[in-house]
């Protein structure tokens, strides 16, 4: 499911002026990483795909449907987001009765079996009969990552999915992050962490105040040699392994370090 | 000579309605002045132990288990009242939202709040609010509502509150957790001008902020005692890959990559700077 997004400005209420002027295109089953400072719009822009909030002037347009004429209740079946702060969204008094909330009040009938399978994925299903408050916050924020792929919308955004998570978790949450690719799900991730999650995404968002400053693959903006500035921009450095691989003299620029080891061993051989 | 400021002795606490134990046996002491590293893997007792450390966990945590002894600052931190440890300790939690007392219109007022709680006089509260704001590069915020500020914002200010208490002892219970690069990069700075001048625990997820940063490690699994030593030997050891805790990027790339010097001393660089010299060294 694409999602067009034209010439969107967003005012909050007090005036601070959030969005201005973006335009671009997801296509169905990309995976995006969406980069920026905190307060560079990023959660804005997030907010305005399930219409939490609606544009001040432009349009968000999920597959066919305009977010201006449509509520988070209709809007809910194509796009399921996941906030940074787990106790902003859970509501139950079960892990199992967490996850199949969303997918129960979107009237799909195999919630049941969406909401195992995404509790599987984060090895989660053991605890289902556990209250939430009774986790650890990790935890906690496990099974909200968890709750937005048991909706099995079309597209998913995670804001700052991996924030405070062990090698461990940030694992478990990189298997789901492939599982959704498969599954050819639109997956838009938003994170400070550019070493861990340029491993999964193809396609970067860059945005600096309120502006869209890079969208392209992510070999491409790898491979500009402007990125230091343009990272700069956004408040970023350079990741560890695209400098690294500069030291080293590797051509093209590794998304991992297992994919750094393996182009080293090839750049030795020849 | 360094002298212990932080003694835990054996102490073991598990949370009200719990089974198993948070923490488990735990010995170990801290100096004063020691900046000290405390990670684990999630559940390994991290937050709880900071809770205990600054006498938190039996006034906040009713009903839990305590067994063992910790002395904080030469005082009992598990019988002592939070407000007699609240100068002494400075503790910064994951949440530093939750912080700010959301009646306050201004930053200033804010910051200046915990110190008329405490029966501070109004002209060393004035003085001492200037000086944390200095000290943290804040000064600009002084006005401001705050609830209006941004995630680093709203921590910077949070920290500020606590320093202004002048605290010999600071906690930070993983401080970066939801702050963008720039936000840490702020907080690494903040460490590195506090170092030498008051003890410091940090626990931290990104292993990437500590090596240079920290003296010093505790790592934690289980509520167990793993490793308690110098920094440096554990991250350019392989200790920092057996524990599961997440070598820093560049020490897993030269781990990976195997370089040749790596596998004859068994070391491997310890800063991303000695990394870059010495991968660029070798090609």
């Amino acid at each position: 499911m694409n999602i067009e997004i034209s010439n969107l400005h967003h005012i909050y209420t007090g005036g601070i002026h959030a969005l201005k002027g973006i335009t671009l295109t997801i296509r169905g089953g990309e995976c995006v990483l969406l980069l920026g400072q905190n307060g560079a719009g990023k959660s804005t822009l997030l907010k305005h795909l399930n219409g939490i909030l609606k544009p001040t002037s432009g349009d968000v347009v999920i597959g066919e449907t305009n977010t201006k004429f449509h509520d988070i209740a209709h809007l809910a079946q194509f796009v399921a987001l996941s906030f940074q702060n787990p106790d902003d969204q859970i509501s139950s008094k079960s892990v199992f009765e967490e996850a199949t909330f969303g997918p129960r009040n979107l009237g799909k009938e195999n919630h049941e079996d969406l909401a195992r399978d995404a509790l599987r994925m984060f090895g989660l299903e053991e605890i289902a009969d556990t209250h939430p408050y009774d986790l650890h916050p990790s935890k906690r924020k496990l099974l909200t990552l968890a709750s937005a792929i048991a909706m099995d919308t079309p597209v998913v955004a995670f804001d700052e999915p991996t924030a405070g998570f062990d090698l461990t978790q940030r694992s478990l949450f990189g298997e789901a992050l492939q599982k959704l690719k498969e599954r050819r799900k639109t997956v838009i991730l938003v994170s400070h962490d550019l070493d861990y999650s340029l491993q999964y995404c193809d396609l970067v968002i860059l945005m600096d105040r309120g502006r869209v400053t890079f969208h392209g693959g992510k070999v491409d903006l790898l491979s500009r040699p402007d990125l230091r500035e343009l990272l700069r921009a956004s408040g970023l450095g350079p990741p560890i392994l695209w400098r690294m691989s500069r030291v080293v003299g590797l051509r093209t620029v590794p998304s991992s370090v297992e994919e750094f080891s393996r182009l080293l061993n090839e750049k030795r051989t020849i | 000579m360094a002298h212990p400021i932080i003694t835990v002795e054996d102490f073991s606490y598990s949370y009200r309605a719990s089974t198993k134990k948070a923490l488990d046996q735990l010995s170990f002491s801290v100096d004063e002045f020691e900046c000290c590293g405390i990670i684990g893997p999630s559940e390994a007792g991290k937050s709880t132990l900071c809770y205990a450390i600054a006498s938190v966990l039996p006034h906040y945590f009713s009903g839990g288990t305590i067994e063992g002894r910790i002395a904080t600052a030469g005082l009992d931190a598990l019988s002592i009242h939070l407000e007699a440890m609240m100068k002494r300790v400075g503790l910064l939690m994951q949440n530093s939202e939750v912080f700010l007392t959301g009646i306050k219109p201004t930053v200033r007022e804010e910051i200046a709040f915990s110190m008329e709680n405490l029966g501070i006089s109004r002209s060393e509260i004035v003085e001492r609010i200037q000086s944390v704001m200095d000290e943290l590069g804040i000064g600009h915020l002084a006005q401001r509502d705050p609830l209006t500020l941004s995630g680093g914002e709203t921590q910077r200010v949070a920290l500020a509150s606590v320093l202004a208490l002048n605290p010999e002892i600071l906690i930070l219970d993983e401080p970066t957790s939801s702050l963008d690069q720039e936000g840490v990069r702020d907080l690494k700075l903040v460490v590195r001008k506090l170092k030498g001048r008051k003890t410091i625990l940090l626990v931290e997820q990104r292993m990437e902020l500590l090596p240079g940063l920290v003296d010093s490690v505790l790592v934690l699994r289980e509520g167990r005692k793993v490793y308690r030593g110098p920094a440096e030997p554990f991250f350019s050891g392989f200790d920092c890959f057996e524990e599961k805790i997440g070598a820093p990027v560049w020490t897993r790339i030269c781990y990976e990559i195997g370089n040749r010097t790596n596998r004859e001393t068994g070391v491997l660089p310890y800063t991303y700077r000695q990394a870059l010299q010495e991968l660029s060294k070798a090609h």
